[in-house]
């Protein structure tokens, strides 16, 4: 726990095997934005999204972006990463059911409307089994909007205690 | 706090269920459970403003102003780009100039040269 010299040396050593893993590199930035040093950490994440050879990789920086921006409250700017990040996983990926599971982070920069057209996009995709996810999910929007009838009725039999104190309700597909 | 403490125990690893329940302590006035959660956020995230910030309120409350300086002056420095309509960057600010028309005057004065 904030052993941050530590985690300095390990990822380190773990590009010098693997120099362009943006993944190592990405989590090396991490440590210097939990450090405080976030001006070079969002030039050094430009740096790294600009050596990109792929779309996966170009997320995981985007998400970090994000998440950088959101610390410095920045919100607009990280708004615009999630955004970005969102839309490359929507065009890209095979997996509705992955993507679902970002979708109640739109309200969370206050686009509940973006996050209500997206579950009714993905929801189609869903197959019985992971359409449960779908109620949870409508569960952590009715949360994050604090949408109290809503919650205490609870959606598609899923309850806010049942989720958040029996983790996991159904089995990952 | 019931629920805060069963979440923890599910999560961890969770940081932002520590700072609630800090809060939680923070209103009760039970400031030595309250140090204890923030002890664990500031020894992962020493710099997160967020965390500083609620530091800094703990000390407030707890009447010690002049620790209270200290923490949100992290939490500005790293909130001095943030969009202006940012509530917990104007929170942070307004209590700092509270703070600065208060009686600990030379101290932030000190920070403020630095």
């Amino acid at each position: 726990m904030g052993d941050y010299s530590t985690a300095r040396r390990e990822y380190e050593k773990a590009l010098v095997f693997n120099p362009k893993n943006v993944f190592i590199n990405t989590r090396q930035i991490d440590i210097e934005v939990l450090s405080g040093n976030y001006t070079t950490s969002k030039q050094q994440y430009n740096i790294l999204l600009s050596n990109c050879t792929n779309w996966r990789d170009t997320l995981l920086v985007f998400r970090s972006q994000q998440w950088v921006h959101k610390i410095l409250g920045q919100i607009h700017q990280s708004f615009r990463f999630f955004n970005d990040a969102f839309q490359l996983e929507f065009r890209h990926s095979s997996s509705s059911f992955l993507l679902l599971r970002r979708v109640h982070e739109f309200v969370e920069y206050v686009h509940s409307d973006s996050a209500f057209y997206y579950l009714e996009v993905l929801a189609h995709d869903l197959n019985p089994h992971q359409s449960q996810w779908l109620a949870v999910e409508k569960l952590k929007i009715a949360l994050e909007l604090d949408d109290q009838p809503q919650i205490e009725k609870g959606i598609d039999g899923i309850s806010a205690t049942n989720y958040f104190y029996k983790k996991a309700p159904f089995p990952l597909a | 706090m019931l629920s805060y403490t069963q979440q923890i125990m599910l999560e961890p690893t969770n940081s932002v269920v520590h700072m609630q329940i800090a809060k939680c302590y923070r209103q009760w006035n039970k400031f030595k459970p309250a140090f204890h959660h923030m002890n664990i956020l500031k020894k992962r995230y020493p710099f997160h403003p967020l965390f500083n910030f609620e530091m800094a309120q703990l000390f407030v409350d707890k009447q010690d102003k002049m620790e209270a300086v200290d923490y949100l002056v992290i939490a500005l420095s790293a909130w001095q780009n943030a969009d202006q309509e940012f509530q917990p960057a104007l929170a942070a600010r307004e209590l700092y100039i509270q703070l600065l028309e208060g009686e600990i005057q030379p101290r932030i004065s000190q920070h403020l040269e630095s």
